[in-house]
Order: structure tokens, then sequence, then C-alpha cells
């Protein structure tokens, strides 16, 4: 009796629980199947989503993999993700200074890091003398063996931002540090007579004589304008190096903004908040040109590096300037993609070679703890041991075809996430655990 | 399927409710049946085959108990339910743990079984022994109807995490108890499992982050500051956790018209050891009392058998929490402690004010979670070390900003009933709500924790539960 008379209150509790499944509903009905983003995207930036949605049979059922699928899909597809994932991170983000983007920290005056840098900065990964000097041995042998072929190397080390905005770094990841990877390659690369050029010394000379920021609060690499000036010190010292002239770099008529743009905002998108923070420093977009001379871009550089060269590259520095030679993203992913590959394992690493005049390792400081990823070794054992190189090229192309199957797979990339956070390893190793099952369980 | 989940908040607990309410009072229990096993079958259906197998054969076994008491046959029947409950449970949780000790301690090479642990199975194996011994010693009349019981032991708010309900305290509100149901039961039942979801996903899961962190730090990198931190952090996130569990399976229960029994009491406030086990996982407590310690003879045949029993107790409670020597570890220390205060250290107590008494209990208790949380028993060693060392130098420590401030709030409601005045305000929080011009406030309260909890689950995404795996 009692409950008959107060039955208004608990439809409502159950009205307020179901709203999510009921708005889902709403929305499936109303989607036009021919819009490219799916009625149920939850619209956040850089999370991997289950997109895959099982089918049902009975052996899948059984075996529990039914449901583990469907429970993933649900759990990235319900109506309400984005707002709530946004207000929780908006909530984190002002009361606590947090931010949720994996791997990154929210410093002084909202400056953003990867805690990768931070670390690097002060000398936490630092790798032994020992093997750096048995990596910078082998580059040497690969810089001669090029140079045999008129090719030549050039190694360029770039300051991160936990290097180049140290006052901004949180103090809870400051403390007192005898070197780091750096300064040890740096300086071990010098005593091996490799080709080098430091950007290091070149940014702190700059940075209090330039008018606009080489870094951005919410970027996670340099900022537009401190590309533009690395690019051109960069093409300068080429020139000298190899003795040619390359197409002319310039940048104009600067347009001053308030709000960042692309790769200057690119972790600011990754932090999925409900509300922009005011940005408080102007930052600068040159406008840019390259030399019209297809007969001065008669220099392919093969590039091999990491996310900050990829900045330049989206210039066109590649296609303009260095004769279209390819960029070789974490000696992986290939850019421009040719027709008959993907990544660089899937080439012939002397051809590719051969089709270069000069080839360039660009790395960031936090990357040098794997520097090269793996092209000095493979370029090694090729020229050191061609039979050997040739033999392991067999042995490793079935691995890393699983390893790629697993990345452009969207519920396999998923289950690697799902992976890598339940024993606390990076997606990397959890990717390669699941392409090594695959393997194992196929023989 | 845990509570705390998208699939279930989102998908499952609208449609359960929807149709629990709208069929008539004859359907109800089998809907919660069908609803018990879906959610069971969720994770793995070749399990739910297992539990619904067992069940079915002890209902009947205990039938037969019933029918030759007084003759020797029900010992038969009893021992024979006995090997079936029990053996499955050493088969599935400590066949390997077994194997390995035996490798260790004799050097003999064994194999691991390919074993995948029926989840719960630790909490039904129990419920199922409480029904087969409260037969057996007359205590209860065997049920007439298998489906009943069926539902007494996969009603899955406490199937998977407990609490662990002994049949008579279930029997009435089986059949009866839409006669007691009212509207303030179900608003109350929806607030405590949105507290419970707010202990689990915004409490729990916040500190948990920083028990995390310093548990997985290298050893060379922890000073006394990360391991005072990790231990304080687990302390309360395995509270928050579970007690928050509970809590939605309590909640739960009454928004079905079930009245379970609490089974935390603000454990963290107990001024002994022996009266932290009265106030943490108080269904645990009371099954290991009722058919463990009273049956070995509890305390009636001279100390030093009240001593034996209190440690193996113990010592079987610890191995009950997980197949591994940390466990055991763990529960010989709260053995031992007990031990301590029945033999002298009770009469110290007593003279010591009571925020003593809290703060000894507390720091007791957090000492012993290290050993539970730790993987390897070096490890809990050297955290323990740690904390006692007075090593302040630098590492690779660092509180994360959250640390504080979720501190703050599990320090404030693990101990706010210390306070007469907040103990009556949880009393009033947490009790069927009788007076209908409360019912909108609690109503709007428990819909805006729901909110923000998921919220959190969103945005945090992989939040399992530390019982889980029991």
């Amino acid at each position: 009796m009692a409950f008959q008379k107060h039955k208004g209150v608990v439809f409502v509790i159950w009205l307020a629980i179901s709203l999510p499944l009921i708005y889902s509903y709403i929305r499936y009905k109303k989607h036009d199947s021919n819009q490219s983003k799916a009625y149920d995207d939850p619209g956040l930036t850089g999370i991997v989503l289950q997109d895959h949605k099982p089918e049902f049979n009975f052996k899948d059922w059984f075996s529990g993999y039914y449901q583990s699928v469907l429970s993933s899909y649900w759990q990235d597809h319900w109506s309400l993700k984005g707002l709530m994932v946004r207000l929780n991170n908006q909530l984190f983000y002002d009361a606590f200074n947090t931010i949720r983007t994996k791997g990154f920290v929210s410093g002084l005056s909202q400056y953003i890091f990867s805690e990768n840098y931070i670390y690097s900065a002060y000398g936490d990964d630092c790798l032994s003398k020992a093997h750096i000097a048995e990596q910078l041995r082998k580059a040497k042998l690969v810089q001669d063996s090029l140079k045999a072929h008129n090719i030549e190397m050039l190694i360029v080390f770039l300051p991160g931002k936990g290097m180049a905005c140290k006052p901004f770094i949180p103090s809870k990841y400051i403390h007192a540090y005898t070197t780091t990877n750096h300064q040890l390659f740096n300086n071990l690369a010098i005593q091996y007579k490799l080709n080098v050029l430091d950007l290091y010394t070149w940014f702190d000379h700059i940075k209090s004589k330039v008018p606009y920021p080489l870094f951005p609060k919410f970027g996670h690499h340099w900022s537009y304008y401190g590309e533009c000036l690395a690019v051109d010190t960069i093409i300068r010292h080429l020139e000298q190096k190899i003795h040619a002239d390359l197409p002319d770099f310039s940048f104009q008529n600067i347009e001053l903004s308030d709000t960042a743009r692309e790769r200057d905002a690119d972790v600011l998108r990754s932090m999925n908040l409900y509300r922009l923070p005011k940005q408080d420093v102007t930052l600068a977009y040159p406008q840019i040109q390259f030399e019209n001379r297809p007969d001065k871009n008669t220099c392919p550089v093969l590039t091999i590096g990491d996310s900050y060269w990829y900045g330049p590259v989206y210039m066109g520095i590649q296609q303009y300037c260095f004769g279209g030679g390819s960029f070789w993203y974490y000696n992986n992913k290939i850019v421009p993609k040719p027709e008959n590959a993907t990544e660089a394992w899937e080439l012939d690493l002397k051809a590719e070679l051969l089709k270069h005049k000069v080839v360039m390792l660009i790395y960031s400081d936090a990357n040098l703890i794997d520097f090269g990823n793996g092209f000095i070794e493979s370029a090694y054992t090729l020229f050191q041991n061609p039979k050997v190189f040739y033999e392991n090229v067999l042995k490793q192309k079935q691995f890393k075809y699983a390893i790629q199957n697993i990345r452009q797979t969207p519920y396999l990339l998923k289950a690697s996430t799902n992976l890598s956070e339940t024993r606390h390893i990076s997606l990397d190793s959890a990717i390669r655990i699941m392409a090594h099952q695959q393997l194992t369980n196929t023989l | 399927m845990v509570f705390s989940s998208i699939p279930f908040l989102i998908y499952v607990l609208p449609v359960f409710l929807l149709l629990y309410n709208i069929f008539p009072v004859r359907y109800k229990n089998s809907i919660l049946l069908l609803a018990s096993i879906l959610l069971y079958s969720w994770g793995g259906p070749k399990f739910c085959i297992v539990i619904l197998t067992t069940t079915a054969l002890d209902f009947y076994l205990v039938k037969n108990i019933y029918n030759s008491r007084g003759t020797s046959k029900s010992q038969i029947w009893l021992l024979l339910s006995l090997a079936i409950n029990l053996g499955l449970l050493v088969y599935f949780k400590y066949m390997n743990f077994f194997l390995e000790s035996f490798h260790f301690l004799f050097g003999i090479q064994t194999s691991s079984l390919d074993i995948i642990l029926p989840i719960g199975i630790s909490f039904y194996t129990f419920e199922s022994l409480t029904y087969v011994f409260d037969v057996y010693r007359g205590e209860q009349k065997p049920l007439q109807n298998l489906w009943t019981y069926q539902t007494y032991i996969m009603f899955f708010p406490k199937l998977i995490a407990g609490p662990i309900i002994r049949y008579k305290d279930m029997a009435d509100a089986l059949v009866h108890r839409h006669k007691q149901d009212h509207a303030g039961l179900k608003i109350s039942g929806f607030w405590l499992f949105c507290i419970g979801l707010s202990k689990k996903v915004i409490l729990a899961n916040t500190i948990g982050q920083q028990a995390d962190a310093v548990f997985q730090l290298h050893a060379e990198d922890i000073n006394t500051v990360a391991a005072w931190v990790g231990a304080l952090a687990y302390t309360f996130q395995i509270y928050f956790d579970f007690s928050g569990y509970s809590d939605m399976a309590i909640g739960l229960g009454r928004m079905m018209g079930f009245r379970l029994a609490d089974n935390f009491n603000n454990p963290y406030t107990a001024e002994s050891i022996t009266d932290f086990w009265k106030r943490w996982h108080i269904s645990l407590g009371q099954w290991m009392r009722h058919y463990l310690y009273i049956p070995l003879g509890g305390n009636k045949n001279g100390i030093f058998n009240t001593y034996k029993n209190l440690i193996l107790v113990f010592l079987i409670s610890g191995l009950w929490h997980g197949a591994s020597f940390n466990f055991i570890l763990w529960g010989a220390y709260h053995g031992l402690f007990l031990c301590l205060e029945r033999a002298f250290l009770n009469s110290v107590l007593l003279r010591i004010p009571r925020l003593l008494r809290v703060l000894y209990t507390f720091l007791v208790v957090c000492l012993g979670w290290i050993v539970f949380k730790s993987e390897q028993l070096p490890q809990a060693e050297h955290l323990i070390n740690k904390c006692f060392s007075m090593d302040f130098t630098d590492g690779k420590f660092a509180l994360q900003n959250t640390f504080t401030a979720a501190l703050m709030c599990c320090i404030l409601f693990s101990f706010w009933t210390l306070l007469k005045p907040l103990k009556r305000v949880q009393d009033f929080a947490f009790s069927e709500f009788k007076n209908p011009q409360h019912y909108w406030y609690f109503a709007i309260g428990a819909i805006a924790m729901f909110y923000i909890s998921l919220s959190f689950i969103a945005a945090m995404e992989f939040n399992p539960f530390i019982y889980f795996r029991f």
C-alpha cells in the first residue's frame, strides 16, 4: 500500500538510470546511415574504441568471447560517454591540475609535458656509456659504409620539451642529476667522428632572442614557429655538409594567434576537456615557402626519426627540398606510403639506401633510449654480414606481419590496449605479446 | 559482470528492474534466478554449469542427510557433500598452489595445471556449506523446491563477492518479501547502491592508483615515505572497494525487497584486532565462528586449545582469500594478534585512551595489508622494513595530485563515526527510509551520485574489484 502511494519516486529513479539507454535508442532511430561518423561515436580524441560488434554464435558465447567483446563495445559506445568523460576530465584538471592523457602531466603555467621527456631531461632514463658507445661504433661503420656508396649520413639531436621548458616542470620531478642521454650521445658521437648536428645548443642560444615561443603550452613538440627555425637551420647545415644548393626555405607574413593550431594543440585535444583552457601565450604562424626549383631538388634525403620530424614533413620538406626522399617514422611507418609496403621492414634496405644521397637520423632526447629504432643494427648487419642480415629479415617477417595486423585491426588493437592496462606494460609490448600468441597458436 | 561496469549500470540494471517490478509476485523469483544465471554466465557459461550442477547435487544430498538423520548414513551423505563442495574449491583454487608447494618442499618437479578459477567460488561454496551444516545440525529443514535453493545460491547481488548469507537469513524473504516491501526500502536500496558505487569508483579507484604506483616501484626506488603512502593507500583502497561492493549488493537486495545484513561496521574505528574482526567482512567472520571455530571447541577447552583454534581459523581464513603464502601469512599475523590480545594485550589496551586503541588497531591492520597486497613475500618484507627504516632519500616516487584529497576523504569517511552525532547520521543514512518526506531528497542525491560515479567510470575505464578474484 505504502509502495503504491510513493511509486512515483521509484519510477523517477528508474527513469533517471534508464536515460542513457533511452537516449541511445533515440539516437539509433534518428541516425542517418549515410553519415561517415557512427551515431554512437563518443567523439573523444585519442582513445582506442572497440568498434567491432560481435556476431553471436554458440561457440563464442560458450567460451565467453562474445560477452567480452560485446561488453567492450558497450563500454565504448554508450550514449553519454563523451559528455561524462569530458566532465570528469574537467573536474580533475580544474581541481587537481591532472590530465588524463596517458603519459602526460600538467606543469606550471599550464605547460603540458610528456613524462618521458621530463625523465629524459633529468637523466632518469640514462643508458650506460658502454651501450651508447657500442651503438655509435656501429653507427660509425654504417656512416663509413654509406660514404663508400657516396651517401652521407647525418645525426641530428633535438631538444625535447622537457629539456627546453625546464622552469615549468612540476617540482616533484626535479632532482639533481649527473648526466643525460643527450650529453652522452653527443659527446661520444663527436669522439667517434660522426656527422652530428646538435640543436640543443642552438635552441639554448636563440630561445631568449626570438620574439615568439619555440614550444607551445599545450603541444607535445616544437611550436610551428620553432619548427620553421629548426628546418631552416637543418637545411643550411646539410647544404654545407654535402656542398649542395638545396631549394630555399623561407617564411614571412607571420600571423599571430592566441589560439594554438594543429600540432601546437595536439595534447590539448587529447585532454578531452569540457571547456578548453584559456591560452594566454601568443603563438606565431609564418607563411612558409619552398623554392620551386626542381633542378635544385635533386638530393633525396632518407630521414629516420621520431614524431618531432612529422611537423616538417607536413610542411613538405621531404617533397620540396629533400628530393622526394622518404621519412621512416620510428624506422617503421613510411611517409609517403609507397605502393608495395606500409612499414620500413617490408622494403629491401640496401635498395632503399641506394636510392638516397643522404641518410638523416633525427631524434629528440627521450627517444635516444631506442636510437635509430633498429636501423643502426640492421644497416650494420647489412654491411658487415649480408647473409645473416637477409636470414634475419625472413625470420622476422612473419612476426612483423602479425604485429602490423594487430595495429590495423581495431578490435585487436583494443584487446592489446586492455592487455597493456591489465599487465601495466606499454602498448607496444602488449602488441608484441599478442602477435607471439597468434603465431604460436597457429603453429 | 561487475556492478561498477557500464554494461551493468547502463544496460542490465534498468532492464532488470523494469522486468522485476512489472511482473507479478509469483514470477519474481523466476526472473531473479534467470537474471542471476545470465549475469554469472556472462563471464563464461561453462562455469555456470559447474555451479548449477553442484547446487543441484547439494540439494539432493542435503535431502538425504535430513531423511537419514540420526543414523550413520547421514554422516556419509554429509561427507559426500563436503567432498564435492570442498573438492571443487580445492581443485579450482588451490591445486596449482599445492603442486608448487609440493615442488618447493620436496624438490619433485610438477607441472602446473591449466585451471581457470570460477568467479566467486569461495563465496558460493561457503554458502552451500551453511545450508548443508544447518540441515545436518537440525537447525534448518531442507527445502522442497530446487529452484528456490538455486535462487538462494545464485542470487546475483551477493554471488561473486558476498556477503556470505546463511540460508535461514534469506528463507523468509525468498517467499514472503512482497508483504513487507515498501517504497522506502527500494529508495534506500538505490541510495545504498549509489553510496557503494561512489565508494568504489570515486574513493577506492582514485586512491588505488597511488597504491598501485608504489607497489609497482622497483625496490631501490622505495623510501620510507613511499612505503607508508603505499600502505595507507591500499588500506583505504581495499576497505572502500570491498565495503562499497557490499553496499551495492545490500542495496540491490533492498531494491528487490531483501533485507541483507551489513557486512562492514566501520572497521577502522575498531579498538582491538578482536573488535576489528567483528566489523570487517562480518559474514565471513560469522561463518568461521559458526562452522569452524565453535565446532573445533572455540574457547571452551582451555587456553592452549583456544589459541590453537584461533590460529587455525585464521590460517584457513587467509588461505580462503587466496592460494598464496602471503595470504596464509596475513591470516597467521591476525591470528597471532588475536592470541596476544587474549593473553595480555587486551588488559593493556583497556588502560590507554580510546584514540590510541584505534591507532594501534589501525597500524596493525595497515601493516597486515602490505603482506596481503604484495605478490611476493620478499616485497612485503622490503616494504615493511622501509616503513621503519627512516629512509628519506630521493627516489622515483612522487605523490599523485589526487592523493591528498582522496586520502582526506578516506580518513573522514573511515573515522567519522568516532564522533557520536556523525555515527547517528551514518546509521540514518544506511537505514530503511520510513518517512516519505525524505524520499525525494535521497532519490535526487542518489541519482546525482550515480551520474558522478558514471563520469568516473567513463573516464577511468578500467576498475576491477579486488575481491572479485576470490
